[in-house]
């Protein structure tokens, strides 16, 4: 049986990469300076309620581990308490760069519905309900597309077109995902026209 | 007694706990979000552990990572507040697998009180009134309509595991009923995995009353009279006081000595609620659940008794002995509590998280005391990830009349910018002839015309 695993998370800063414990517990097994750290590898291990996870490095992360290691043996850390800070070598520098933006490129003419409120959106109206929606549906204004929820307080997002929009419209694709929590503005639906 | 106290919450009642626990000399540790991380409230503990992002589900309510936070930062003992974890019995029982005093009742009794027949069976055995209803879980839907015909119409089917209305069925008539029955026990199957359920009869317009309850591990069990929480929307509370102007001195003493001898009977220790229904006609309070936790309200029983009810939990966990006798809590004047909470009542109570611009709560403008519990402060963003509460104001008073009164001036006085809150409504209440009289209950708002829009 192998050790349960958990993926060390990312943050670029500047010419840096950090990566940051991704949950509570003791941080032991920590890897030397100066070593190259690259996808999948194992670096270090995260003891929670006395169970060793195996911490890998993400996918498109590599680099030197710079700085002292760190002195402590099982080091508590919490959520987000960087454990190593990679200087990314050369030729990575551009590569990192754009994935910076996690959103889906939408190009600028498409037809997008913004979330009215900053909350967590829902597809369905309860985890064993079917979706609103689905690709391919048509969709007629004042239709329900999915749920906000802010502050524990759920509200139906009812479909309402731009003036310009054709009057037939598709859902093209899901922007925000199932449970994704959104922000005021941002796209949650993409649609199309005939 | 313990040196460091994890807190496993947020927000109002993290700060609360924290204060409890400093005048014990007690360091108080609390578990944060990744969004609440850089807030006032959470600097001023003397340390933070960052569960994860603002979710709850991804901090607040995970069981291992908050035992093992409270394990590493070398806590001896954990408040969970209420709300996230506080009714969790497995979380409890992991507390104390690893060590952990959970500040709380057992395990066991947690688990109990959380399935409705079982905590409903335990009240009986205790001598408390139940609502009139059927002798436990319904074999069918024929014994259902037995027991309706028996009790008389409307009836309520309610679900043993049930919660937020899932499973609840209001059944007018012999029809409504049949209909109804299959209809509640697939959904509380599909919401619980458990499909039964049990009947009781439906009190229209009751005043909802809660007894604050105290014990020791050396089993004394004190009572912190009643609250009278009628104001409500959707069950959520929005104004409280105690004492209960439906109660006379006999009939409190009457209702918290039971309450007290019920909670004894379990072998409660730490604080709870018992929370009853008091019937319109009858004037009857039935058993409707116990709360194995803190509660938002507790401030106003602490104003008229004098006991710092958190600080009580914690002493008690640790062992010792609750000091006063029953003899000893007397009433003093009278408290009521408004909620301040970042809704618009006027839009149907929708949440309005955002920038806080202006805050600002004159303390002195008389005649009673007012105590403010709050988090937050000026120039502070109300995040959308958790419940509303903003502030809860309690007015002390020599008597009713200046406690209103008090509150008023408060109400008045109170500027909230940058985002909705609740304070129209409770200035509209508090004009109330209902609520002046004390004639109120849960039936509706007085003083406000419900504007629900869909």
């Amino acid at each position: 049986m192998s050790r349960p695993t958990l993926e060390l998370l990312v943050q670029r800063h500047g010419n840096e990469l950090w990566l940051n414990a991704p949950d509570v517990g003791l941080f032991t097994d920590a890897q030397p300076p100066d070593g190259l750290l690259s996808p999948g590898d194992a670096a270090g291990v995260l003891m929670i309620l006395g169970r060793a996870h195996d911490l890998l490095v993400p996918a498109q992360v590599q680099g030197r581990i710079q700085g002292p290691r760190s002195e402590l043996v099982q080091q508590p850390v919490d959520y987000g308490t960087r454990v190593y800070c990679l200087s990314l070598l050369e030729d990575e520098l551009s590569g990192t760069e754009s994935n910076d933006s996690p959103n889906m490129a939408v190009n600028e003419k498409a037809l997008v519905l913004k979330s009215p409120q900053t909350g967590r959106f829902y597809h369905r109206a309860s985890p064993t309900d079917e979706p609103f929606i689905s690709p391919g549906d048509n969709i007629d204004p004042g239709q329900a597309i999915g749920m906000i929820e802010v502050m524990k307080t759920f509200t139906t997002v009812a479909f309402s077109p731009d003036a310009e929009w054709p009057n037939r419209l598709r859902l093209k694709a899901w922007l925000a995902q199932d449970g994704a929590e959104v922000t005021q503005g941002e796209a949650l639906i993409e649609l199309e026209g005939d | 007694m313990f040196r460091r106290l994890f807190i496993a919450n947020r927000g109002e009642v993290a700060v609360r706990v924290a204060r409890a626990a400093r005048s014990l000399g007690i360091s108080p540790v609390c578990a944060v979000s990744q969004s609440d991380r850089e807030t006032p409230w959470a600097s001023a503990m003397d340390e933070v552990v960052c569960l994860g992002p603002g979710n709850p589900e991804l901090s607040y309510l995970r069981v291992e990572a908050t035992v093992q936070a409270a394990l590493q930062t070398g806590c001896a003992a954990l408040h969970p507040g209420w709300g996230f974890l506080a009714e969790n019995a497995r979380f409890a029982a992991l507390c104390q697998q690893h060590g952990l005093t959970f500040i709380g009742p057992s395990p066991s009794l947690i688990d109990s009180m959380g399935l409705k027949w079982p905590s409903k069976q335990a009240a009986r055995r205790a001598g408390l009134t139940l609502i009139p209803g059927s002798e436990g879980l319904l074999r069918d839907v024929d014994e259902a309509v037995e027991v309706a015909a028996r009790i008389g119409y409307p009836v309520m089917i309610k679900a043993d595991a049930g919660g937020g209305g899932r499973g609840m069925r209001h059944c007018s008539n012999e029809k409504e009923l049949r209909a109804g029955y299959a209809q509640a026990s697939a959904e509380a199957m599909g919401a619980f995995g458990n499909g039964d359920l049990f009947l009781e009869k439906c009190l229209q317009n009751g005043r909802h009353i809660e007894v604050q309850i105290l014990g020791d591990r050396w089993g004394k069990v004190l009572h912190l009279y009643e609250r009278e929480c009628s104001i409500q929307r959707k069950h959520q509370k929005l104004i409280e006081e105690s004492p209960s102007p439906a109660l006379d001195h006999e009939q409190r003493e009457e209702l918290g000595t039971a309450a007290a001898q019920a909670a004894a009977a379990l072998g409660y220790v730490g604080a709870g609620t018992i929370e009853f229904l008091m019937d319109a006609e009858s004037g009857d309070l039935h058993f409707m659940e116990m709360n194995t936790r803190l509660q938002v309200e507790h401030g106003i029983s602490e104003c008229i008794t004098g006991v710092d009810i958190v600080r009580e939990q914690i002493r008690v966990a640790a062992g010792e002995k609750l000091e006063q006798t029953q003899e000893e809590i007397t009433v003093s004047g009278h408290a009521i509590e408004c909620r301040i909470n970042a809704e618009d009542p006027t839009q149907n109570f929708q949440p309005t998280p955002g920038d806080l611009t202006r805050f600002q709560i004159p303390r002195d403008l008389g005649p009673g005391s007012l105590r403010v519990d709050t988090h937050v402060q000026e120039g502070d963003t109300i995040p959308p990830h958790y419940d509303s509460l903003m502030a809860k104001l309690i007015a002390h008073g020599k008597d009713r009349a200046e406690a209103l009164e008090t509150m008023r001036r408060a109400l008045d006085g109170l500027v909230v910018e940058g985002v909705t809150s609740t304070t129209p409504l409770h200035q509209a209440v508090l004009a109330s002839g209902e609520f002046q009289s004390g004639a109120y209950n849960t039936g509706s708002i007085p003083g406000w015309t419900p504007q629900e829009v869909s």
